[in-house]
């Protein structure tokens, strides 16, 4: 899942931005709001994570401008400003979600996943895809009573692919919201991906969870086995 | 005496009972001197009318005694005595109600009578009358003149009994129109103190967060106007003061909480899951950095405090200005990095001043803040 991070305080921005990627987001990080609205038009973030004292174009006009512009993006916005009208100016300026600083890392991180089960429709943080059982909150996945385990990259390309389930997902759509500007751009590095989530979660001498639509994309069919 | 209700009802009362108290005297004091001049002028009338009827060929005999000699005078109540006396102070008569005893003999000047108070020789008191009359018996040559003094007394026991009940009449009425007034003055008390007490109500009524309320000076004497103006001024500035303070403690609020997320940030990343030991160290030097920043904003926030409070004490010394803002450019340096922003420090390297280094750091520190809030990246 691919995130978008606006936040002016370099400290700050460096370890939400590590603990996201981490945690299996493709993160793309900024401290300029014009820079955030640009990035955020040109680009489908799953959730944006915006400061609102930015310099230069603030939080909540950035916020607007978005909306404006027809991007239906959750925002979550985290800010020292606690009162209760700048929370209400925040949510009626379309954010989904205010976090007030300072704030425990994976509180922030819940609240983004959060808002991304709401992007796909989803209640609850576990997956249930066919043989697998995905914990969006923990990222442990298991097949049947088996846990499966994966590196970040590799999570992420599941949790994107096992949320669009039953979805046919193009190689443009993984790359926008499971890489972020900084992952190396390579033509088959989608390929390579879904290789290595294969070999992970297919049974020998079964045929592979990961469908391939070739010229298309992917498909995860969400049947049990 | 703080209470202004109990001055007030002091003074009013005081007053009242001071001006009641010499009133009542002086009622009293005239009561009394017209009842004892009216009773003068009844023992006058007497010792006129005895001597009127002293005749020139006077015997001790013919001479009329009181009271048996009063019936062409009314009767009033008291007991009446008298007494003649010759020149030499030879006692010509008296009245039998004196008995062995005597009056004091005295007499008033060219033949008018003259009253005053005196002792009974029973020990009662009593106002007396004394006169004299000049008689020449038939005859006699001018030289022969006879003066014969006459004194009447009449006992003042009713007098004094009159004057007793009078003094206590005024006495019940005082009370009586002192404890009205006293109600009265509560009354005009509460009544005139009422848009104070209204006043004190609304002031009570203002907390922390209502000081945009104001007292209402619509009832308010003319007299307490000014001070309710005067209040309402103070409150007007005591709001603002809030506000100031408000906004500052949200400022410094914003100011801490950003470096303390970034702190919790960091450490909850790095406690997120096992890492090498090189990156504990530097989610540590990040923390250690971001402490140091918060401690020199703490520092800045005490030196306003102090600031503040008392006035302020400056060290001044010679200070080159360049190496000053490079010294203050380098906690910016990270952030403006973060924002491609670029710094250029255009003072001569031999610019000096003289002046205190921290506050021109703090002067410093603020202009490349705003400057940096404005700047557009490079």
């Amino acid at each position: 899942m691919r995130v978008l991070l606006v936040e002016d305080y370099p400290p700050l921005m460096k370890s939400v931005a590590r603990g996201l990627r981490e945690a299996g987001f493709a993160a793309d990080v900024t401290g300029e709001g014009e820079e955030a609205l640009w990035y955020a038009l040109g680009n489908p973030y799953d959730v944006i994570v915006l400061d609102l004292m930015l310099p230069g174009l603030d939080g909540l006009s950035l916020l607007h401008r978005l909306r404006a512009a027809g991007r239906q993006t959750h925002v979550l916005i985290i800010t020292a400003k606690d009162a209760v009208a700048d929370r209400v100016a925040g949510l009626n300026a379309g954010a989904d979600d205010y976090l007030v600083k300072p704030f425990e890392f994976e509180e922030l991180l819940a609240r983004v996943q959060a808002l991304l089960r709401r992007s796909y429709i989803r209640k609850s943080p576990v997956l249930a895809v066919g043989p697998l059982r995905i914990d969006t909150a923990a990222h442990r996945v298991w097949r049947q009573e088996k846990e499966l385990q994966f590196t970040a990259r590799e999570y992420a390309l599941l949790e994107y692919l096992a949320m669009r389930a039953g979805e046919l997902v193009s190689r443009t759509d993984i790359w926008e919201h499971v890489y972020d500007f900084n992952s190396e751009a390579t033509s088959n590095v989608v390929d390579v991906y879904i290789t290595h989530l294969r070999k992970k979660i297919d049974s020998p001498g079964q045929p592979s969870f990961i469908e391939t639509v070739r010229g298309r994309g992917y498909l995860i069919r969400n049947t049990p086995e | 005496m703080k209470s202004l209700s109990a001055r007030l009802f002091a003074g009013m009362t005081g007053s009242f009972a001071l001006l009641l108290i010499v009133f009542g005297l002086i009622i009293d004091a005239s009561i009394e001197f017209m009842l004892i001049r009216e009773f003068d002028f009844y023992l006058e009338t007497v010792v006129r009318s005895l001597a009127g009827g002293i005749g020139s060929d006077w015997r001790s005999a013919s001479l009329r005694l009181v009271p048996e000699a009063l019936s062409d005078i009314p009767r009033v109540e008291g007991e009446l005595f008298s007494q003649y006396w010759t020149d030499d102070g030879t006692v010509l008569a008296k009245s039998a109600n004196l008995g062995n005893a005597g009056l004091p003999r005295f007499h008033g000047k060219d033949g008018r009578p003259q009253a005053q108070s005196l002792v009974l020789p029973d020990g009662r008191r009593a106002r007396a009358a004394g006169m004299q009359v000049s008689i020449w018996p038939p005859g006699a040559v001018p030289e022969s003149e006879k003066r014969v003094t006459i004194v009447v007394a009449r006992d003042t026991s009713d007098l004094e009994a009159h004057l007793r009940q009078l003094r206590w009449l005024l006495l019940a009425a005082g009370a009586v129109t002192m404890t009205a007034a006293v109600m009265v003055s509560i009354a005009v008390i509460r009544g005139s103190l009422k848009p104070l007490r209204c006043a004190a109500e609304a002031i009570a009524a203002i907390k922390e967060d209502s000081l945009s309320a104001r007292i209402p000076a619509a009832d308010i004497p003319e007299e307490i106007v000014p001070v309710v103006d005067r209040l309402n001024e103070l409150l007007g500035r005591l709001e603002d003061a809030f506000a100031r303070e408000r906004s500052l403690t949200a400022d410094i609020a914003h100011e801490l909480r950003t470096p303390v997320a970034g702190m919790l940030s960091i450490a909850g990343v790095a406690l997120n899951s096992p890492r090498p030991p090189a990156e504990y160290r530097e989610a540590l030097e990040d923390v250690r950095q971001i402490a140091r920043r918060m401690r020199s904003m703490i520092e800045d926030l005490l030196t306003l405090a102090r600031l503040d409070s008392e006035a302020p004490k400056y060290k001044f010394v010679p200070v080159v200005l360049r190496e000053a803002l490079d010294l203050c450019w380098k906690d910016f340096r990270e952030k403006a990095d973060a924002r491609r922003l670029t710094f250029e420090n255009g003072i001569q390297a031999d610019t000096r001043c003289v002046t205190d280094r921290n506050a021109l750091a703090m002067i410093f520190a603020i202009l490349v803040q705003d400057l940096m809030a404005e700047a557009a990246p490079t």
